[in-house]
């Protein structure tokens, strides 16, 4: 008893301990003291009735002393107490008495029928107390799971809690100390015994003890009790990590969210000018102006409108860098994306634009206003490279596993040393030198493909020019 | 202009610069312009002296665009004209469903803009409320025998087919987004079923095509809806 420490839970003491205390307190002299009283009570009960009882029948008060001595202190006991009741039995009872010699054989018979009932008595009694002690240790075993898991479920730091659990093991396994360790452990020191902690086989830390009954390594309970902890302490981890991954996911949500409204307002910013310069020189044209100052008006016009697309452009290339483009998915026509996209370009282009679009595309899932900003940069690029005549294909074919939308143009074609370059921002090839822009239109393309789950290719094209394939999946982005 | 009395044009728009361009050149093209700052002076604006045509900018300093659109489509018949940034598409989408008609991406020039307005003015004049038969370009949409003609010849059109080509005519040129025409179409709980809209919408387009109407009568605006060009 003084080897329990003060763990404040008197059930799961009581019923542990129950079971070792009955063993490890028998003490030889006390069992020997007992055994012996037991026999000689039931020789002198005996002795009171044998006036009234056949000796023969009265001597099955001997396996009450059997009985009581196998059930409290095991089938040793109680073989000891059915040897020493039979030789008791001769000695008093049976004639001649006060000798060990037996004359009659229905004595004979008597005192074996006795020794028999005696043996069989013992190892029943023995057996139903192993029973009983095994349930009990499991019923403690449970509640003490139950604490274990009541102690994990309430807390957010499983660290904290890890000296309390111990505590409990150690208590339950009549040991003075605990200590749980969560993974490698530091060799243990000197005097500790070292439960190791295993889930699947694998060693999840380990439950050390100090002054542990002997052999606790080897204890049935200790290891389902170690078992135990490994679970809960793997649990608990998941739900740890679990716990962080979530705080930085909205971490993370939180910062593109600041990013977005940044760049909204950013762009606010920026395109307000623009517009109030474009309006602004859009009502001089109404009003009588000459030729000279229409042209005038016209250039800031244009320019205007120049400056933002470039605006618009530096905000794409900063939304992609950000991280912050959010492709919102949803199902699409690739047949009515080109043409969408195809109607759109300068109205001098129409004439030289070639759709070549098949009936059988299937849909696609992804953000309508990113790819149509990605075809309308191609188209317009094929057209500006080109000869002002010359025409430029959009083709539209599927394969079982993509959707495929390729640009052809009959312009200078790209360098294929330049052909990985192109698509870097504010990098421009060396046919793209003589005409206007900024860089930036091939690297938004590329970054607003692959955000939709897709790629953006050049090749050269058979008899001069440049292919420029968008490859987008048939099941789309994820969502 | 004329004699008749000048169309009144509502101007709301936060920046000055903006709103006073857009007054000087509406009112030289012979509109009679009054502007407001923000939402709730348009309001009361549009309650002193009920606009022929409001120019609404999405992006307000007090009010959020689809909530003006709802609040004067409560009383107002007058279309609405949004102006909107690229990328607004979310915002665009809820100020159509709430109610307004038609919508310019910034920067637009003055051109496209005075096209806008005349095209909704002519609409709004309400001469085609009520027709039983519209027409657009080379169709004709018989209403109450639900036939179709394109230059005098029969148009097979499955029902289907036939219902979202009689909403993108009966919308007289307004934009219709996807889930407008979802609902009305398929009804409400197909709101989301954008795929059903696309599939149809190619076949529609496929078969107006043989019959040599150009597939962009019908005029995708991507990522917002369709409207039919007159």
């Amino acid at each position: 008893m003084s080897t329990l420490p003060e763990v404040d839970h008197p059930a799961i003491r009581r019923r542990l301990s129950t079971p070792r205390l009955r063993a490890a307190g028998a003490s030889p002299l006390a069992a020997l003291a007992l055994a012996g009283g037991l026999v000689i009570g039931s020789s002198v009960v005996i002795a009171l009735v044998t006036p009234h009882v056949p000796a023969q029948s009265a001597g099955m008060f001997y396996l009450v002393a059997v009985l009581a001595a196998s059930s409290i202190y095991g089938v040793g006991w109680g073989l000891a107490v059915s040897l020493a009741s039979a030789l008791a039995y001769n000695f008093f009872f049976l004639p001649p008495r006060h000798t060990l010699v037996i004359r009659s054989s229905s004595d004979w018979l008597a005192l074996g029928v006795f020794v028999a009932t005696a043996v069989v008595t013992s190892n029943l009694a023995a057996r139903a107390r192993r029973e009983r002690d095994e349930a009990a240790r499991r019923a403690a075993e449970a509640e003490l799971g139950t604490r274990f898991a009541t102690l994990v479920a309430q807390t957010s730091d499983l660290e904290s809690v890890l000296p309390e659990l111990a505590a409990l093991a150690a208590a339950a396994l009549g040991a003075g100390g605990g200590t749980l360790i969560r993974g490698e452990a530091p060799p243990p020191e000197a005097g500790a015994h070292v439960i190791p902690l295993l889930l699947s086989g694998e060693r999840v830390g380990e439950l050390r003890l100090t002054d542990a009954p002997d052999r606790i390594e080897d204890d049935p309970s200790a290891g389902r009790i170690a078992g135990n902890l490994a679970g809960l302490i793997a649990l608990a981890e998941e739900r740890e990590r679990r716990l962080r991954e979530r705080v930085q996911t909205q971490a993370l949500s939180r910062s593109n969210e600041l990013k977005t409204a940044l760049l909204r307002a950013v762009s606010h910013d920026l395109r307000t000018p623009l517009q109030a310069i474009t309006a602004a020189a859009g009502g001089l044209r109404y009003a009588g102006l000459d030729d000279e100052e229409l042209e005038l008006v016209q250039t800031i016009s244009d320019q205007g409108a120049n400056m933002s697309r470039m605006v618009e452009n530096l905000l794409d290339l900063s939304r992609m860098q950000a991280g912050v483009l959010g492709p919102t998915a949803d199902w699409l026509d690739p047949r009515e994306l080109v043409e969408a996209a195809a109607d759109r370009c300068p109205a001098g282009a129409a004439g030289r634009l070639r759709l070549d679009l098949p009936h059988d595309i299937p849909l696609i899932r992804a953000d309508a206003a990113q790819l149509d900003r990605v075809l309308v940069n191609l188209i317009e690029n094929a057209l500006k490279f080109s000869a002002p005549d010359a025409p430029v294909d959009v083709v539209l074919d599927a394969t079982t596993a993509d959707v495929q939308v390729s640009v052809l143009d009959r312009g200078p074609g790209v360098d294929p040393a330049e052909e990985a370059d192109i698509f870097e921002p504010f990098v421009r090839g060396s046919a793209a030198r003589r005409v206007n822009g900024s860089g930036l239109g091939l690297a938004i393309a590329r970054g607003l493909a692959e955000a939709n789950a897709g790629r953006l290719e050049v090749a050269a094209r058979d008899g001069g020019g440049s292919t420029f394939t968008l490859t987008l999946p048939r099941g789309g982005a994820a969502e | 202009m004329n004699d008749e009395p000048a169309r009144n044009i509502l101007v709301v728009d936060d920046e000055r610069p903006i709103r006073r361009a857009l007054e000087v050149t509406l009112t030289r093209a012979g509109y009679r312009v009054s502007t407001a700052t923000d939402g709730s002076e348009a309001l009361t604006a549009a309650a002193l002296d009920p606009p022929d045509l409001v120019i609404l900018d999405l992006m307000l300093p007090d009010a959020d665009g689809a909530d003006v659109c709802s609040q004067l489509r409560d009383w107002l018949r007058a279309p609405i004209l949004l102006i909107s940034a690229v990328g607004d598409e979310q915002d665009k989408i809820r100020a159509l469903d709430a109610g307004a008609d038609d919508y310019l991406t910034k920067p637009f020039g003055i051109g496209e803009l005075l096209a806008r307005v005349r095209a909704l003015l002519r609409r709004s004049d309400g001469a085609g409320a009520g027709d039983r038969v519209l027409e657009a370009g080379e169709l004709r949409i018989d209403l109450p025998r639900r036939g179709v003609t394109a230059n005098g010849e029969e148009v097979r059109l499955t029902p289907t087919e036939f219902d979202l080509l009689k909403e993108l005519a009966l919308a007289d040129g307004r934009v219709l987004t996807h889930q407008m025409l979802l609902r009305n179409v398929w009804g409400p709980g197909y709101a989301q079923e954008t795929q059903l809209l696309r599939t149809h919408m190619g076949r529609l387009r496929d078969k107006l095509e043989e019959q040599g109407v150009p597939r962009k009568t019908i005029e995708t605006l991507t990522g917002v809806g369709y409207r039919l060009r007159a």
